[in-house]
């Protein structure tokens, strides 16, 4: 088998995933051994809309060495400290997943042991009252975290909200400067080798031929190499998340931006915001089987504080992974690989994270089985964690107002998370593993929030006195609610930091 | 709902048996104890066991945070038990005769440009430097001087990537763990088990029959009886995954040497038939020797070991055999197995304490009440696995990636 470099790579299709992928080559890989082509079509669109993130796109911008201020400038972003549900365990309710753990352990015991049996004892504190950057996102605030390690203001970490067409954009500019050839033009045609099946060319309207070693698959939902060519097949999560539409539609901003991103239940779905500097991204995800599309373009239209300042675009989607997302000698990164609703903005999280662990097992010409083959496990891990998080979000819901959320509370639950959902409510306890994505922080946001309260807290806690217990949670209460008071707004930290230029909405 | 399966229900556990002393039991005993002082729980260890004598054990960093959260200061805990610090293993004639590798407890270089280190060490010798692996770990570095000191606390110094543990006598631990549980009011009775009577509605133990005659109930029954796994095994009838397929090690050689001014670190050493290890202690050397019974007889072990461990014919010796591998359950209904009585895995890579420790930090962190909920017991149970397969692996490359080929072993 031939051990030798591949040196040939051909990324196909544009957009976050394919500029992404095409930005992280031309940082480590050098243009003397390996040639990177990106191609793409002018008239394809690209899906990114507004885009929600999690803290970890800051690794992959200081992985790139962006600067994290032009990158905001540059992409419109603004700060994100969490995620605001509203109407999900209930209407009329409102909590926030947020990037930081709750309170504080007290003897190596978690915090949120402590909280419930001061609740089971008629203690009235939210567990939101624990939060630092909750309280500091409810009231409009948000400064860089404190590199102190004993300041209050050093426990939470931030995300951004940007315009993932612009970051496309910047990453553009960025990686061609640095020697990644850009093509333009529409495969035509997919070329692969008779007997491996391997891809061998794409052929463009041009007629110009493109030969490649290694391909990534970047052209979104049709999966033109991965599925298209390779029938690498598709794994259906609709009966665990039926909503299979979206329409997205931006408006003027009315008032500051917020530093966290709202999730809204609906009838049939549920709507995101998502604040930027020059304008707020809003879309309705439904599931057509309960809603049309005319129903669902007005639901959202009336959901929105600002004028709208384009039509609404209608988006279709099947919620589901590809079968293998690294197949012989091409990579699907993006939505070829797989779809996920961005109800926890894990969509760039998921690209990046396909990126790293591709750099990390980068291939050699002679494609070993075994890097392909532990590519897909993590995948399959990271797609699977990222899916059963979702699933919690419908599954526990008191509501019963719609069919829609009829289906969702009655529906059956992959057995993993019906087990860390079953050892939470009897017992607090949150099944936890190293790999996981969602670390305890979030998980215990999500099932308070969604209305899971456990049974039982750590018997350990009652080696702690309640007096003490009661005068800890306090003072923890207090520590919180002065140290966000003391931020500046979100709005002044943008303008000192990272305004963007003026741009037409 | 599951919590309604039991009498009990979701009453708090009131009592527990711990059956069988040594390290686990006692460990078992204070872990208990120290977490839920001052709850009234009453903790009774069936502790019949005799001194193991020459047994010694070398630890994993687990123990520092271990050790801490029961309030028990390194320096007693040297004091008492004989202890000496260790960075590592050194593995001598494991790859061809000759050949020495270290296998640091902290890590190997620095990444450089977000790339681990491991990838550059690789490419440099590729390029031809012969440079050892373990040259780039301070671990290793200190342990080759006989260097000790421990780690700063300042992330920027390079003294903060040495990373320790400690060699351990046993019985002296054992001694040392029984008078903290005997402080946190855990009470011994010197005995052993004759019967034991399990509910057959849902295989929980009600209680145990002692040779005195005695008759103890208890909510939580812990299975620290080694080897013959009295509870789990014997009276709940859960079997055992046997891995001597892989790992076909059964039987090893105990004895024990002077003290020597030894350096910080455990040694094992492969031979033809098995391998040696030599953990340093304060006060003597502790000598293990581990071989397959269906290559070796037992004297001709002996003789190995004092071969290869340079001791006097006739030696104090101690033969015990094991078999590789797990209880299919770690916690069935109210019975958890802990140490030996759980599984084992040959002390190659010093597992043995790190999985009794780390399995009950984790006991504690989701202590049930009394109607055990199983999803619990499940969670306990996928854990443990995967901790006892992860270690199974690692020992498993040690064989698989050696070049010796001069014998059947």
């Amino acid at each position: 088998m031939n051990r030798g470099r591949l040196e040939k790579i051909v990324i196909v299709g544009g957009g976050t995933a394919g500029w992404m992928t095409a930005a992280a080559f031309a940082r480590c890989l050098d243009p003397k051994q390996y040639a990177v082509k990106l191609v793409e079509s002018d008239l394809i669109g690209i899906i990114g809309v507004g885009e929600a993130t999690i803290p970890a796109i800051r690794e992959f911008n200081h992985f790139l060495g962006l600067d994290e201020k032009e990158f905001m400038s540059k992409t419109q972003a603004t700060f994100k400290l969490g995620i605001e549900f509203r109407n999900w365990g209930r209407q009329e309710e409102s909590y926030i997943h947020p990037f930081a753990p709750f309170g504080q352990a007290i003897n190596g015991v978690g915090f949120h042991h402590y909280w419930l049996k001061m609740r089971q004892g008629g203690d009235t504190a939210s567990f939101e009252d624990y939060s630092l950057p909750i309280w500091a996102a409810r009231s409009g605030k948000f400064d860089y975290p404190s590199l102190d390690p004993r300041s209050p203001l050093s426990t939470y970490d931030y995300a951004f909200h940007f315009d993932a067409g612009l970051y496309a954009v910047y990453l553009r500019a960025w990686s061609e400067q640095r020697g990644i050839v850009r093509i333009e033009g529409k495969v035509i045609e997919v070329t692969q080798h008779n007997e491996s099946g391997f891809v061998e060319s794409i052929t463009l309207e041009s007629g110009q031929r493109i030969d490649g070693d290694l391909f990534i698959d970047c052209t979104g939902f049709r999966g033109l190499l991965i599925e298209q060519t390779l029938n690498t097949g598709f794994e259906d999560w609709s009966h665990w998340l039926p909503c299979d539409r979206a329409v997205a539609v931006p408006s003027e901003n009315v008032g500051e931006p917020v530093p966290h991103t709202r999730a809204t239940a609906l009838t049939a779905g549920w709507q995101w915001r998502i604040p930027l500097q020059h304008r707020t991204g809003n879309g309705h995800v439904y599931c057509s089987e309960y809603i049309s599309d005319d129903e669902a373009v007005h639901m959202v239209l009336d959901n929105i504080e600002g004028a709208t300042i384009a039509e609404p675009r209608l988006l279709r989607f099947r919620t589901g992974k590809r079968k293998k997302s690294w197949h012989k000698n091409c990579v699907a990164i993006g939505l070829s690989g797989g779809f996920l609703e961005p109800l926890e903005s894990t969509a760039i999280y998921l690209i990046q994270s396909a990126i790293m662990k591709l750099i990390r097992s980068f291939p050699d010409a002679g494609f070993n089985a075994v890097e392909a083959e532990e590519f897909n496990r993590q995948m399959d891990t990271k797609f699977g964690q990222v899916r059963n998080l979702l699933i919690l979000h419908y599954k526990e819901t008191q509501r019963d107002d719609s069919s829609f959320w009829d289906y969702c509370r009655n529906m059956s639950i992959p057995e993993e998370l019906e087990h860390r959902k079953q050892l939470f409510r009897h017992h607090g306890q949150v099944a936890y593993k190293k790999s996981d994505l969602f670390n305890e922080p979030s998980w215990l946001a999500v099932y308070i929030g969604q209305g899971v309260v456990p049974e039982h807290y750590d018997p350990r806690v009652n080696n702690v006195s309640e007096s003490e217990i009661r005068q800890r949670l306090a003072q923890i209460r207090q520590i919180i609610q002065h140290s966000a008071a003391s931020l500046p707004s979100h709005a002044s930290t943008i303008a000192r930091h990272c305004a963007a230029e003026v741009m037409a909405a | 709902m599951d919590s309604k399966t039991e009498p009990g229900g979701s009453q708090p556990i009131s009592s527990v048996i711990i059956v069988g002393g040594g390290v686990a039991g006692w460990t078992a005993a204070v872990s208990i104890a120290h977490a839920l002082r001052g709850q009234g729980l009453k903790i009774i260890v069936v502790d019949n066991d005799a001194p193991v004598k020459l047994q010694a054990m070398a630890t994993l960093p687990i123990t520092l945070a271990f050790h801490q959260r029961l309030g028990i200061d390194e320096q007693s805990l040297m004091r008492e038990t004989g202890a000496t610090f260790r960075l590592g293993t050194q593995f001598s004639d494991w790859l061809k005769p000759g050949q020495r590798y270290f296998h640091p407890l902290g890590a190997h270089g620095a990444s450089i440009e977000f790339v681990h280190f491991h990838n550059f060490a690789a490419k440099a010798r590729q390029m031809g430097d012969p440079t050892p692996f373990s040259d780039y770990s301070l671990c290793a570095a200190a342990a080759k001087l006989g260097r000790f000191t421990h780690p700063s606390s300042d992330p920027n110094s390079i003294l903060s990537t040495l990373v320790y543990a400690h060699h351990l006598d046993c019985d002296l631990y054992a001694a040392l763990m029984r008078k903290h549980a005997e402080a946190n009011g855990v009470t011994a009775l010197k005995a052993r088990v004759s019967d034991v009577d399990v509910r057959a509605s849902n295989g929980f133990i009600r209680s145990l029959t002692l040779d005195n005659g005695a008759n103890l109930e208890a909510d939580l029954f812990i299975d620290c009886s080694g080897n013959e796994s009295i509870l789990m095994g014997r009276a709940l009838q859960v079997g055992y995954e046997d891995w001597s397929e892989w790992l076909p090690a059964n039987r090893v050689v105990s004895a024990s040497g002077p003290a020597t001014d030894a350096a910080p670190r455990t040694g094992v050493t492969a031979v033809d038939v098995g391998w040696h290890q030599c953990i340093p202690l304060h006060h003597r050397q502790a000598h293990k020797f581990v071989f397959n019974g269906q290559q070796l007889d037992d004297d001709e072990a002996i003789d190995a070991q004092q071969r290869t461990a340079g001791l006097a014919a006739g030696s104090e010796t101690q033969i015990s055999g094991f078999r590789n591998g797990h209880r299919l359950k770690f916690w069935s209904g109210n019975c958890i197995a802990l140490g030996p009585a759980a599984g084992f895995l040959e002390p190659l890579e010093d597992s043995g304490h790190a999985l009794l420790q780390s399995g009950l930090m984790r006991l504690m962190s989701m202590f049930p009440d009394r109607s055990c909920n199983p999803r619990i017991a499940d969670e306990y149970n996928q854990v443990t696995l995967a901790e006892y397969e992860n270690i199974r692996d690692f020992l498993i490359l040690h064989y698989q990636a050696t070049g010796r080929r001069e014998s059947p072993f």
